[in-house]
C-alpha cells in the first residue's frame, strides 16, 4: 500500500479494524493495514505536523519496552491490538505520538522508565495518562473489554513465582517458599 | 426403554448410573446441556475477559443457567429472584454438571450435623445418622479419589484411611497456620477429590491454581470419570435432552420422563425407575412443573422449599510477609473447629476456607486488578512504570490472602424454588423463581466469622483488610427435596425414595434436611451410592415401564 493511499482516506477509522483479522496478517501487511486505517485524530496530527508519521507497531513496541523496562517479553501481534485501540481514542492518539517522539524518534532517547521520567515528558498529564494506559493494557491483557492476551499478560508474566491460571505445567510443589 | 432413567449427569447422576450400569441394569442419563471438550473450554476460559466460575462453559438457549456476572442484577439472568435477598449460587447445565467448576474440597459432615433438632433445638434431624453414612463416605472417597491425612479428621471419625496421600498444604497455609496458632486456632489440611498420584486414569495435580473454573488436566475429580465408566458398562447418556415432565401412571407411579430437544422436538424415555439428579433447583422445578403443573411427589408441600446455601463471609487483605499465592490447588487447608461452635443453635457455626488464589474471588483474576471500574482504580499509578511497577506488583501479589467462611443456613420453608409458569426459557420451560432470605442465624454466624478473619489478619500483621457485607453464594444448592421419616414433612424416605411415588428416587444435595458446614459434594456422593444400592436391590421388583 502506497503512502499516498494511506493518507488519502481519513474516514477508515481504526475502530473498524477487526483485531482478529489483524492477528492473522503477516507483520509487514499488518503494519501497512494499521497505518492505512489510522484514527481520525492521528490524521489530524499529520495535517498539523506534516513531518510526523503515524506510530508504527515497531515504534509502539519500542515505547512499550521502555515503559515496562522489559520485565517480560512483549508480543508484536498483541501490541498491534493495543496500538489500534490507543490510536482510535482521541485522548490517547496525540499523546502517544508525543511519547514516541521522545522515546523512539529522538536522538539519544531514554532506555528505561526512570530515564523517561527524567526527560519531563510525563509532566504533561495527557502523556502521563497515556503511558499509564499502555501499561494497563500490557499488564491486564485486556483491550476494549476483550482479551488480547491472557497467558502472557504482564500481571502474570512479570512475576517469576506465579504461572497464569490454567497453565497445564503448573508447579512441582507449592508447600515451600518459591 | 430402560431399567432406570437418570435425569442429570453431575456427580450424583453419574455415580448412580455407574453403580446401576455395572450391576447390569440398562440406564439412560438425560442431560439438559451439551458435552464439553476440556481443551476447548480451557481456551474459552483464557479468552473470557471475566474469569468467573461459568467462563469456560456455554450458556445455551435450551439449557440456560445462572452466572455470577448477572445473578445479583435485578431483571437479568436465568433466575427470577423474588427476594428479599439474592440467591447467589450458580451451576452448570452440561454433561458432567457443576463438577466441571467445583472446588474439590471433600470434608465430611460432623456427627452432630445430622441431629440439629436434638442437639441444638433448631432445624430438623436427619432420618439417618453419621454412623449410617460413614461406610458410604468411605466408598465415595474411594470412588472419587480423595486425598487426605487420616490424622486430621476435622471432627468426623473415620473407619478407613484415604485412598491417596494428602495434597500438601501451601506455603500460604503454613504462614496462616502459624498466625492461627498464635491466637489458639488450628489449621488443618482439607481432604479433597484431587489426585496426588495417577488415579481413575488421571494425572496428579500440579497446582496450577485453577480448580474453579476449570482444571486443565482433569486432576480434580469430575463426574465424567463415572459417566465414562457408566457408558463403558452400557449406559446411554443423551445430551441436550431437557427433562420437562414426569409421566405418571394411573396408580401414581412414574413410567418415564418427557424431554425436549433444542429444536423443540420431544421424546419420552421410559423406565422401571426414575432417578432425579438435576440439582436442588432443577430437580424441584421439574417435580413442580410435572403432572400438568400440579406437581409430583409433593403431598407434603415441601418440594422446592427449605432451599439452603452456605452463605459466605468473604474477607481479604495483604499479609505482612509474602505468602506467595496462586500456587497449588485453590484451597488446601481450613479451620474446622469453628464448625462445632458452642453457640450453635443460637447462631450459625462456620468453616473457614483458606484460599491459595489471592484476590480472584473478591476482586478478580490478577489481570483484572489492572483494569479500572467506577469503584476501583487500576493497580498502575500515574507516572509509575518499569521495574518499580513490577516490583510493587510482586510485593502486592505475593501478599494476597483470602478467607471464605461457609455458614450453615437452616431450613426455612419460605426459602423456595418455584416454576415461573409466566416466564419461560427459549424452549418454553418455566424458569426458576427463587424466594430467599438470609436470616439472623446466618448473619450472626457471618459476624462471628468476620471476627475470626479479623483476628487472623491481626496475627498476620495484615494491611488493607476487607470484609464483604454481601452474603456470597457458595454454589451449594441444598434442601428442596428433603429426606425424612414423616411423609407429611419430607419428600423422600431415608433411602432417597419419594414417599408418594414408589419408583421415583432423588439424589444430590437437595435431599439434605440440614446442611452443616461441610462442602456438600462428598456427602451427596455418599448418599447417591447408598441410594443406588437401595434402588439396585429394589429394581427387579418394579414393573417394567
Amino acid at each position: 500500500m502506497a503512502r499516498a493511499e494511506r493518507q488519502g482516506d481519513p474516514h477508515s477509522a481504526a475502530a473498524t479494524v477487526d483485531p482478529g483479522v489483524l492477528l492473522m496478517l503477516r507483520r509487514r501487511t499488518l503494519l501497512a493495514a494499521l497505518a492505512g486505517t489510522g484514527a481520525a485524530a492521528a490524521v489530524t496530527v499529520w495535517r498539523a505536523s506534516p513531518a510526523a508519521a503515524a506510530v508504527t507497531v515497531d515504534e509502539f513496541m519500542e515505547l512499550s519496552e521502555v515503559l515496562t523496562d522489559k520485565v517480560a517479553d512483549l508480543r508484536d501481534d498483541v501490541g498491534a491490538q493495543y496500538l489500534a485501540f490507543l490510536r482510535a481514542d482521541p485522548a490517547f492518539a496525540a499523546p502517544l505520538e508525543r511519547l514516541v517522539a521522545v522515546v523512539v524518534r529522538a536522538e539519544d532517547p531514554p532506555r528505561t522508565f526512570d530515564e523517561l521520567l527524567d526527560t519531563g515528558a510525563l509532566d504533561d498529564p495527557a502523556n502521563a495518562e497515556t503511558a499509564r494506559q499502555v501499561l494497563i493494557l500490557w499488564y491486564s491483557g485486556l483491550v476494549d473489554g476483550r482479551t488480547a492476551d491472557y497467558l502472557e499478560a504482564l500481571a502474570w508474566s512479570s512475576q517469576d513465582f506465579a504461572e497464569p491460571a490454567s497453565t497445564p505445567l503448573g508447579f512441582p510443589k507449592w508447600e515451600d517458599r518459591p | 426403554m430402560s431399567d432406570v432413567v437418570v435425569v442429570g449427569s453431575g456427580v450424583a447422576g453419574a455415580l448412580v448410573a455407574w453403580k446401576l450400569a455395572t450391576a447390569g441394569a440398562s440406564v439412560t442419563v438425560l442431560e439438559a446441556g451439551p458435552r464439553i471438550d476440556r481443551d476447548t473450554a480451557v481456551e474459552v476460559f483464557r479468552a473470557a475477559p471475566a474469569k468467573v466460575p461459568e467462563s469456560p462453559y456455554p450458556n445455551t438457549a435450551h439449557a440456560p443457567r445462572p452466572s455470577v456476572l448477572d445473578i445479583g442484577i435485578p431483571g437479568t439472568g436465568y433466575f427470577i429472584q423474588a427476594g428479599p435477598d439474592t440467591f447467589g449460587s450458580t451451576y452448570e447445565r452440561i454433561v458432567g454438571g457443576t463438577t466441571w467448576h467445583w472446588l474439590g474440597s471433600t470434608p465430611r459432615l460432623l456427627p452432630t450435623d445430622f441431629r440439629m433438632r436434638s442437639e441444638f433445638g433448631v432445624g430438623v434431624d436427619w432420618p439417618i445418622g453419621y454412623a449410617d453414612l460413614e461406610p458410604w463416605y468411605v466408598r465415595a472417597e474411594r470412588a472419587m479419589g480423595v486425598a487426605g491425612d487420616p490424622a486430621q479428621n476435622g471432627g468426623s471419625p473415620r473407619s478407613a484411611g484415604f485412598p491417596m496421600e494428602a495434597v500438601p498444604g501451601s506455603f500460604l497455609d503454613s504462614v496462616v497456620g502459624a498466625a492461627a496458632a498464635r491466637i489458639g486456632l488450628r489449621v488443618e489440611l482439607t481432604p479433597q477429590a484431587r489426585n496426588t498420584e495417577t488415579f481413575n486414569d488421571r494425572h496428579h495435580c500440579v497446582g496450577n491454581s485453577n480448580c474453579i473454573p476449570i482444571c486443565p488436566i482433569g486432576a480434580k475429580y469430575d463426574a465424567l470419570v463415572h459417566l465414562d465408566l457408566a457408558e463403558e458398562a452400557g449406559a446411554r447418556v443423551i445430551a441436550n435432552a431437557v427433562a420437562f415432565d414426569l409421566v405418571l401412571r394411573a396408580d401414581g407411579s412414574v413410567s418415564g420422563v418427557r424431554y425436549r430437544r433444542p429444536d423443540g422436538s420431544e421424546a419420552t424415555e421410559t423406565g422401571r425407575a426414575v432417578v432425579l439428579a438435576a440439582n436442588a433447583v432443577e430437580t424441584a422445578k421439574l417435580l413442580l412443573v410435572s403432572n400438568g403443573g400440579n406437581g409430583v411427589a409433593n403431598r407434603s408441600d415441601q418440594v422446592g422449599r427449605n432451599l439452603m446455601d452456605h452463605p459466605i463471609q468473604l474477607s481479604w487483605a495483604l499479609s505482612a510477609q509474602p505468602v506467595f499465592p496462586q500456587r497449588g490447588p485453590l484451597s488446601t487447608s481450613g479451620i474446622e473447629e469453628t464448625r462445632e461452635a458452642t453457640t450453635r443453635g443460637e447462631r450459625s457455626a462456620f468453616r473457614v476456607e483458606i484460599a491459595n488464589d489471592g484476590f480472584r474471588f473478591p476482586v478478580g483474576d490478577p489481570t483484572v486488578e489492572f483494569t479500572e471500574t467506577p469503584d476501583r482504580a487500576s493497580f498502575v499509578r500515574l507516572r509509575e512504570g518499569g521495574r518499580p511497577l513490577a516490583d510493587r506488583w510482586r510485593d502486592h501479589l505475593s501478599r494476597e490472602v483470602r478467607f471464605a467462611s461457609l455458614t450453615e443456613q437452616l431450613p426455612d420453608p419460605a426459602n423456595r424454588v418455584e416454576p415461573a409458569f409466566d416466564q419461560t426459557d427459549a424452549i418454553g420451560i418455566p424458569r426458576p423463581r427463587i424466594s430467599f432470605r438470609v436470616d439472623d442465624y446466618v448473619r450472626d454466624g457471618m459476624a462471628d466469622a468476620k471476627v475470626v478473619h479479623e483476628r487472623l489478619f491481626e496475627a498476620l500483621g495484615a494491611a488493607e483488610r476487607n470484609h464483604s457485607d454481601i452474603a456470597f453464594g457458595a454454589g451449594h444448592l441444598m434442601g428442596t427435596t428433603r429426606m425424612g421419616t414423616d411423609p407429611a414433612t419430607s419428600v423422600l424416605d431415608a433411602e432417597g425414595r419419594a414417599h408418594d411415588v414408589p419408583n421415583l428416587w432423588m439424589v444430590g444435595s437437595g435431599v439434605f434436611p440440614t446442611c452443616g458446614t461441610a462442602n456438600p459434594t462428598l456427602t451427596l456422593a455418599a448418599l447417591s451410592l447408598r441410594t443406588a444400592d437401595a434402588l439396585r436391590r429394589t429394581l427387579r421388583s418394579l414393573p417394567v415401564a
